[in-house]
């Protein structure tokens, strides 16, 4: 029995799956024959019949790219490209850990095709896409590698067009595609360019402002339900890889086509979509073109986003129109609550104390919270302890129809009651001593 | 009664006395002292000194003197020497001299690796310098890999985090690759076999990943006493290690005991190594005596737990606890440290106890049975021993015929050097799974060698099937999965059989973890699965799922599975005719099937009964060792009686030959067969229970001579009428109507040897 007899058999017994055969006539894809110095520019080039582009030269080798070309006006949702252009530095500084300083004026965006998604040094980015506006227009670049020699090439060529990037967008940036860039990068002993400028990835936005109304925050799920475009002939994400192994077996690069669409789809749909929550931090109340106002929850989502940065008086305003605006999926009570504590924070007291009021307006409200507040206004601002402590004995009211509704075993509901005798015993102590303070100064009787 | 009242108590108890089959006295032994070598930065001897540390012990200051050096060593220490200073002392004077320099731990178990840490850092931080280590494993937190992988100077880990979790990202690496001074390996003996030949491989990966980087780090190794730790570190690491074997750490008086349990019946059965073990250690435990009792398998660790725990009564019962694989990590961590803080008594082991973990030193241990190898015998001995006072370890002989053979023969065992620690690093499943990940981690370059001189071939079986890709003189991965992930270094096969507690039925929760040759068996439906002695009975177990659901139960019996093998030749590799008989190595496939299963009684151990169990066959690859007795030799043997000898005959070539492999008996199998497809003689198999083999068949087919010559020996001595368990088997095994299986075997053994001089 030879080694290969051998190998065949562990095959067959042991863990090694088997895939299908290796394809008849398998030929090497179409590689360039000029050499480096030849060109100083890039030229015309095709990788089999589906792919056109361009061979680029850099000292570390060639590497072919596709260039598309979009008018800055070109719209792929409410707003066209151009209109993330328009939008100031500090509204950036909300959605992510960017200086208010930042040039989106010269962004790149950046979206990887890859051979598999476990990462490793052993996953290879074999399309990698970028983005960015030039004059009137809008450049979609994307490296492809027609063959693992190719690589550092095509690394050094995407660095040098990187290298004049202000800002990176991408959607899952962070988790997946930079750091799996940065490994391609290191395994080639380069270091990974961008290094201090700063990335906004674009998941960490969308998920605080759509978590709640969205069944998952993924690209595709965002471009149908916010961008409200659909896309037709998609190829599956996870077809992907086994496209890109079947073209370096036969050298036919025609399925590939589709991948490519697809990751310039991609980085049109990021451009839409940082164009819309640049938009929606920016002004959220008026209608778009076509007459459509934002929803309460995201005006919620958005408030809190505000709220989250420290921007007080911004966060109100939205949570005030969401109410105007009415809530569904986000309960009426939460949007209360929040609202009240922004406005605590900001020292508007009053406003705090009416949704507060309104709050334990309706018969039979089982939440705690307001009174509480209520509480602790009237005890601690308005020193008002009387009725601090008809607010006090009706939270512990609701405290204990709580605890007969969760059982006598509820730590929480314990917890609670126990605190609020505390309070009413300290309620009553000031009201006692306050007495007696305005008994001796009580007028004598006319 | 204290330790020594009860060792003078067994000398004079005429009872006991009798079954002691050997009682040897190793006396107490003084330090030996070396100095701190020069080139040691000068804050290390001072921070030793604080410690209360003012000279090194001479295998001590051997092994950092040759470290600094740049030599690749292996320190060679019974437990409790002072061997993690060894490696602790070069590394840390790496750090002192340049900070940058980096050291990689690798520890067997994530238990040890949390030991090491803790050792480490209080010996670091008396050096008043910034130098940070981490154990970096499955349980490390996010934030933490983070610091770990840019600022740990110490890296401690575990091989199979080493496997899945750091060359195949060896980028986020940079620094450690880069500057990677010394690389540790502690409990070198651990090893062997299957998961030896992956660390071989994994070091091979290791190896080229410090080569792509730059570096070129010593390996300084440490481990128990076995016949070839020079060897065995050569073959792992792949390259001239020193040998440093002479200890000078002090030594308390030891007293080894093996105890052979009484004659209960005439055809030679004794009583069982169970009962016995239980009624000694009870009897220690009793007198407050902390003692570790070692037991050969898991359902044997729980059966003895149940013993043990009904003799000291209920007071105590809560201090004996069971230990073995398949327990959770936190469960095993709470028992660990119960030991050390002597809140525990007694414990129940299986050789899972026997690795460097701190669990202080008890006074006494029992093994019950002969752990199979005289290098295991040793190391869980070295678990009872404290420092200038006296200890005792008791072998409690089983019926096999090694430890019978052990018993009439106790100088084989005090006598001989311990056995080899064997490994296959070019066994061809596991040569192959590394190259996958090899490759996913680095391209090969045309005419890079991995190990073995068919590299090139083996690269390019794997670009037939899609894995790789050849092209601009490089072998690059070419596939969506991720290799390492499907590979599990601790045996051959990747997917465990997950035991599910469903006695609250609201509430599941994973017990435990079992290979799937050991399913086959121990969690069948309807078997009675033990779990820190307690029983549950196995509802169901979804094969294809790989997952077993069981209940609690309390029922007094347990049960034990029967594996029916049958072997297929396919190869003959080597084949030769030596003391008349035919031998051979070659490739074989095996098929188990678990058939039935027996329920028998706790206690007094009879049958209650029987149930079928239906799972599908388990095939194997492997190699195997065989003999075929030519006609001479069985000539004048009815058919009946040569049936019956090959039984016997199997049954005592394989109880014999691990204690010549040093390998588990659980790690060599057998079948026979009648008339064999090659020689269309009767014939005998011994095979390694791993697919593709590591290594076992081969040496069995080496030690040929030997084997057949213990083999004799055994059957000649046993003092029993017509076979026992101890030689050829219990006659009614052998299945033999008429009997006289003992004397056919005999027979067979003494007309093979009259031809050549008995080897031992």
């Amino acid at each position: 029995m030879d080694l290969r007899d051998r190998l065949r058999l562990l095959r067959a017994a042991g863990s090694s799956r088997p895939r299908g055969g290796p394809a008849p006539g398998a030929t090497a894809p179409a590689r360039s024959q000029a050499s480096a110095a030849e060109t100083a520019g890039p030229r015309p080039a095709r990788v089999g019949e589906a792919l056109q582009g361009y061979v680029r030269a850099v000292p570390s080798g060639e590497t072919f790219y596709v260039e598309t070309r979009y008018p800055a006006g070109h719209c792929r949702g409410p707003l066209p490209l151009a209109a993330v252009r328009s939008i100031p530095g500090p509204a950036w500084a909300l959605l992510g850990p960017l200086p208010p300083s930042v040039e989106m004026e010269r962004a790149i965006f950046l979206d990887t095709e890859t051979t598999g998604l476990s990462g490793g040094s052993g996953t290879y980015a074999f399309l990698v896409g970028l983005g960015f506006f030039e004059g009137n227009q809008f450049v979609v670049r994307q490296y492809f590698l027609r063959d693992y020699p190719e690589e550092e090439a095509l690394l050094e060529a995407a660095a040098e067009d990187l290298a004049s990037g202000r800002v990176l967008v991408t959607f899952n940036g962070k988790a997946f595609d930079w750091p799996l860039l940065e490994e391609r990068y290191r395994m080639h002993r380069r270091t990974p360019p961008l290094a201090g400028v700063p990335h906004l990835d674009l998941l960490h936005p969308s998920r605080r402002i759509w978590r709640e109304r969205l069944p998952q925050c993924t690209l595709a799920t965002l471009e149908a339900q916010i961008l409200g475009v659909l896309r037709e002939r998609d190829v599956p994400g996870e077809l992907i890889p086994q496209r890109y192994f079947d073209y370096l077996r036969t050298g036919n690069a025609e399925p590939l086509d589709e991948v490519l669409e697809h990751n310039r789809l991609d980085i049109l749909s990021l451009v839409s979509l940082a164009a819309w929550l640049g938009r929606l931090v920016t002004d959220p109340f008026s209608p778009t073109a076509d007459g459509e106002l934002v929803c309460g929850e995201d005006l919620f989502a958005l408030g809190r986003l505000f709220l989250h940065r420290g921007a007080l008086a911004e966060g109100i305003r939205c949570l005030e129109e969401a109410r105007r605006r009415g809530v569904t999926v986000v309960s009426e009570v939460r949007l209360q609550r929040e609202l009240a504590a922004a406005y605590k924070r900001a020292r508007e007291l009053g406003q705090a104390l009416a949704i507060w009021q309104e709050m334990t307006a309706g018969a039979g409200s089982l939440t705690l919270y307001p009174y509480v507040e209520m509480a602790k206004y009237y005890e601690h601002v308005a020193h008002d302890y009387r009725a601090a402590l008809r607010a006090a004995r009706q939270a512990l009211a609701v405290a204990e129809q709580r605890r007969r509704l969760a059982g006598p075993s509820s730590p929480r509901a314990r917890r609670d009651i126990e605190e609020l005798r505390h309070r009413l015993a300290r309620l009553e102590r000031k009201l006692a001593r306050s007495r007696s303070i305005l008994d001796g100064f009580e007028p004598p009787p006319a | 009664m204290n330790l020594e009242q009860f060792l003078e108590r067994l000398r004079r108890d005429p009872e006991m006395r009798a079954h002691i089959t050997a009682w040897e006295t190793l006396p107490a032994l003084p330090a030996r002292y070396g100095d701190f070598p020069p080139g040691l930065d000068p804050r290390i001897p001072a921070a030793l000194r604080e410690k209360g540390i003012t000279r090194l012990y001479s295998h001590q200051s051997e092994a950092v003197a040759a470290a600094l050096a740049g030599k690749n060593t292996v320190v060679v220490t019974p437990t409790a020497s002072g061997k993690t200073l060894c490696y602790n002392l070069p590394v840390l004077n790496a750090i002192l001299k340049n900070p940058a320099s980096r050291a990689l731990y690798l520890f067997p178990t994530k238990a040890l690796a949390q030991d090491q840490v803790v050792e480490v850092k209080s010996l670091a931080d008396r050096l008043g310098a910034e130098i940070k280590s981490y154990v970096y494993d499955g349980d490390t937190a996010p934030a933490i890999r983070q610091v770990c992988r840019q600022a740990g100077h110490i890296v401690i880990t575990n091989p199979d985090m080493l496997h899945t979790g750091i060359l195949p990202h060896h980028t986020k690496w940079v620094r450690l690759f880069e500057n990677l001074q010394y690389v540790v390996i502690d409990e070198l003996h651990q090893y062997r076999g299957v998961f030896g030949s992956h660390l071989a491989n994994l070091l091979r990966r290791l190896r080229r990943i410090c080569e792509f980087y730059g570096s070129h780090p010593v390996f300084l190794c440490s481990s128990a006493t076995i016949a070839n730790p020079k060897e065995l570190a050569e073959r792992l690491i792949g390259a001239p290690v020193t040998l440093i074997d002479q200890n000078g750490a002090p030594r308390g008086e030891k007293h080894f005991i093996f105890y052979n349990p009484p004659l209960v019946s005439r055809d030679g059965i004794r009583e069982s190594a169970l009962k016995a073990s239980a009624r000694i250690a009870g009897q220690l435990l009793k007198n407050d005596i902390q003692t570790i009792v070692f037991a050969r398998s898991r359902n044997s660790v729980e059966v003895l737990t149940t013993y043990l725990r009904a003799q000291v009564g209920q007071q105590k019962a809560s201090r004996v606890m069971g230990y073995r694989g398949g327990y959770r990590p936190n469960e095993r961590r709470e028992i660990e440290k119960g030991l050390r803080e002597g809140r525990i008594l007694g414990v129940v082991s299986t050789n899972a106890l026997e690795l460097g973990i701190d669990i202080g030193q008890l006074e006494a241990c029992v093994m019950c049975g002969y752990p199979g190898t005289i290098a295991s015998a040793w190391q869980q001995a070295g678990r009872a021993g404290r420092r200038g006072s006296t200890s005792v370890a008791i072998l409690v002989a089983s019926a096999s015929p090694l430890d019978q053979y052990l018993c009439s023969h106790p100088e084989y065992f005090f006598q001989r050097s311990p056995e080899m620690g064997l490994i296959n690093p070019d066994n061809l499943l596991i040569l192959v799974s590394h190259l996958k990940c090899a490759a996913f981690e680095l391209p090969f370059v045309d005419g890079e060698q991995f190990g073995v001189p068919t590299t090139e071939e083996i690269l390019a079986y794997l670009e037939e099937e899609q894995i790789l890709r050849h092209t601009g003189g490089k072998w690059h991965w070419s596939a969506e999965n991720f290799p390492a992930e499907s590979i599990s270094l601790r045996s051959v096969d990747a997917e465990n059989v997950v035991i599910i507690d469903q006695t609250d039925p609201a509430n599941p929760r994973v017990l435990g973890e079992i290979d799937q040759l050991g399913a086959m068996t121990m969690v069948h439906t309807n078997a009675v699965y033990l779990h820190q002695g307690v029983q549950y009975h196995v509802d169901r177990l979804d094969w294809g799922e790989k997952k077993a659901y069981v209940h609690q139960v309390n029922v007094e019996y347990y049960t034990d599975a029967k594996l029916a093998v049958t072997l297929r030749p396919l190869e003959v590799l080597k084949e030769k005719e030596e003391l008349g008989v035919r031998v051979g190595y070659g490739e074989v496939m095996t098929a188990a099937k678990a058939t039935i299963f027996k329920k028998i009684r706790l206690y007094t151990h009879e049958n209650m009964g029987w149930g079928k169990i239906h799972l599908p066959e388990y095939e194997m690859h492997t190699t195997a060792y065989w003999i075929s007795l030519p006609e001479r030799l069985t000539e004048g043997l009815s058919q009946d009686k040569l049936q019956s000898a090959l039984v016997g005959l199997g049954h005592l070539l394989r109880g014999l030959a691990p204690m010549y492999l040093m390998c588990d008996p659980a790690d060599l199998h057998h079948v026979m067969q009648i008339r064999s497809p090659f020689a269309e003689l009767p014939t005998i198999y011994l095979y390694d229970a791993y697919p593709a083999g590591i290594g076992l068949a081969e040496k069995c087919y080496e030690l040929h001579p030997m084997l057949l010559g213990a083999a004799l020996d055994r059957v000649q001595s046993c003092p029993c009428e017509d076979g026992c368990p101890s030689c050829v088997g219990p006659a009614a095994e052998a299945g033999s109507s008429t009997g006289g299986t003992k004397e056919a075997v005999l027979t067979i053994l003494r007309r093979a040897l009259a031809d050549g001089p008995v080897v031992h």
